[in-house]
């Protein structure tokens, strides 16, 4: 964001490596406005799944896309760190 | 053997496994500031994790997160929520922050930052921050450990007695052992914690209520159906807003990984992997909460009136009836979150007013071994005044932790822009800092100045700080081209 003056990324960084933290920024930035936001529907008592509210189930479901998103840019770091 | 003595020697048990397990890591590491402080560097991932997570999982999670469920009811899930969005930039800067250590000797948060912007006076008052956060932190723990004697004994054991037991334990084993004995000790307290938690959480309802599903069914048709409506109840059970349930996740989120006993872990890792991959087993530790909340929700219609809220735990495990060695169990398991949080700030504590005060923001001399023996007396003399704040301060839990956290997210920007934002100067960052600081703590004395109704203070701080930032640092002179690409580079 040269506008900016932000320097997210090194010169030496390769285009995948690139690319694999801007999917990663949007699915963090997803899941954050999903549970910072009341957003319809999903902060509801129902359905409930294994017993627990739908409220809670969302905010799991959240915990978990950061989790996988997590798991999806380790996976991309060079090899040999 | 009455019921209470079986449990109250199973907590001791449980103190002197800890003590010993605490004091025997100390052999692990060299008797250098570097071990005592970072491991020497070299902390695996598996023990990183549960450091990481043991920390976070106080009190404050333990007794405060059981009581907010009880009192506001579906508020608490702004616990869940800000420990996943928080850890995250940990992820990205963590890795930095170790190699700047491994290269120029850091070991505190305040000496990458100082180092950076070249500003002692930035040393001095990050030291000063971290002691004023850090107090709130620790008394809210020694309350948790209090609490618990008390109520598992009856008032045989006094508040003051328990808590005092408990952190002498602490003590004993951050100041013979530094950080190692924090870590081992975290692990054993972070799998007993976990496995106690989810005993609990599912025993509780079944056995209440029938289930967890009936449970929130009953909830639901009665007249505190108002607790499950997003996002709760405020304080004093009046529905609370999204402005405050969304800024205390905002501010918690991005002060989570700003508190200097969790940054400082950074330096502690072994290897840039080990860290990241700590960083993406965390949110396994966060699941952890749910059952931690339903043991909150089942006790709203089956015992109202439980007062301070924070008491819900304890209060249970008495009203039940179960067997006591139950009983001594989940105590241990209560101790242990109030412990692995306690050892952890009084550590950073008192490396940090070493570190960063005496060393770094007066500039004194002090050897190896003398610098050693000051963190050792910072901690006991800081484990003192904790203890004494503990039996006079009558805030709860999670409100004591909201309010410390307002302080501690003013340090987000400085960070930020020490590795992605090479305009930022020692100008910029002194003014941010301190415009965040005095905002936060103007709309905490007089929130009737917020223009948002329950906007957490810290919002303001954070906004202040990163004008004042950006503003001051645009109109100020670039600080040295060397020094800045030496962080943005790392």
């Amino acid at each position: 964001m040269p506008k900016l003056g932000l320097k997210l990324f090194s010169p030496s960084d390769s285009p995948e490596y690139r690319r694999t933290r801007i999917i990663f920024a949007v699915i963090y930035f997803i899941a954050v406005s999903a549970v910072l936001f009341p957003w319809p529907k999903v902060w509801d008592l129902y359905p409930m799944i294994f017993g627990l509210p739908f409220l809670m189930i969302w905010m799991v479901l959240a915990i978990a896309t950061i989790f996988l998103g997590l798991f999806y840019i380790f996976r991309s770091e060079p090899k040999g760190e | 053997m009455d019921g209470w003595l079986v449990a109250l020697l199973i907590c001791l048990a449980y103190l002197a496994v800890t003590l010993v397990m605490g004091i025997m890591s100390g052999f692990r590491v060299s008797k250098s500031v570097i071990g005592f402080v970072a491991a020497d560097r070299a902390m695996n991932t598996v023990v990183l994790y549960f450091v990481m997570g043991a920390s976070v999982f106080s009190s404050f999670a333990f007794l405060g997160g059981p009581g907010w469920a009880y009192s506001r009811g579906v508020a608490a899930l702004y616990i869940l929520a800000y420990g996943i969005v928080g850890v995250v930039p940990l992820y990205f800067f963590g890795p930095r922050v170790r190699r700047l250590g491994e290269k120029l000797g850091f070991v505190t948060q305040a000496e990458v930052l100082a180092y950076r912007f070249d500003s002692r006076a930035l040393s001095v008052i990050l030291a000063l921050l971290s002691a004023g956060a850090f107090l709130p932190y620790i008394v809210i723990q020694m309350k948790g450990a209090g609490f618990i004697f008390e109520t598992i004994t009856d008032g045989r054991v006094p508040f003051a007695v328990g808590a005092g037991i408990s952190y002498l334990v602490v003590v004993v084993y951050v100041v013979f052992s530094g950080v190692m004995g924090v870590g081992w000790t975290n692990m054993f307290q972070g799998i007993f914690m976990m496995v106690i938690a989810w005993f609990l959480g599912l025993y509780l309802p079944v056995q209440l209520y029938g289930g967890v599903g009936p449970m929130f069914e009953q909830i639901a048709a009665s007249d505190k159906a108002q607790m499950l409506v997003a996002p709760g109840l405020d304080a004093a059970g009046e529905p609370w807003t999204w402005a405050a349930f969304s800024s205390s996740i905002i501010v918690s989120g991005l002060g989570f990984m700003m508190w200097p006993h969790l940054f400082m872990r950074s330096f502690a890792a072994k290897s840039d992997n080990s860290l990241r991959k700590t960083v993406v087993m965390y949110p396994t530790f966060q699941i952890f909460l749910i059952p931690i909340l339903l043991i909150g929700f089942s006790g709203v219609l089956k015992y109202p009136g439980v007062t301070p809220a924070d008491a819900i735990v304890p209060f249970l495990l008495r009203e039940l009836a179960l067997s006591p060695v139950i009983v001594g169990l989940v105590c241990a398991g209560t101790l242990a979150a109030s412990m692995s949080t306690g050892d952890a700030i009084l550590h950073s504590a008192g490396s940090i007013a070493v570190r960063d005060g005496l060393v770094s923001g007066l500039g004194m001399k002090i050897d190896d071994g003398r610098q050693r023996f000051l963190i050792r007396a910072v901690v006991v003399v800081l484990g003192i005044a904790a203890f004494i704040l503990a039996l006079v301060i009558e805030q709860g839990l999670v409100d004591l932790l909201l309010m410390a956290y307002g302080g501690i997210v003013q340090i987000f920007p400085l960070v930020f822009a020490a590795f992605y934002w090479p305009r930022a100067t020692k100008a910029g960052a002194l003014a941010g800092l301190s415009t965040g600081i005095v905002v936060n703590t103007l709309f905490r004395l007089y929130p009737e100045l917020s223009p948002i109704a329950g906007m957490h203070e810290g919002v303001y701080g954070l906004t202040f700080n990163v004008i004042a930032l950006v503003s001051i640092s645009l109109m100020t002179k670039p600080d040295p081209e060397e020094r800045v690409e030496s962080y943005v580079e790392a």
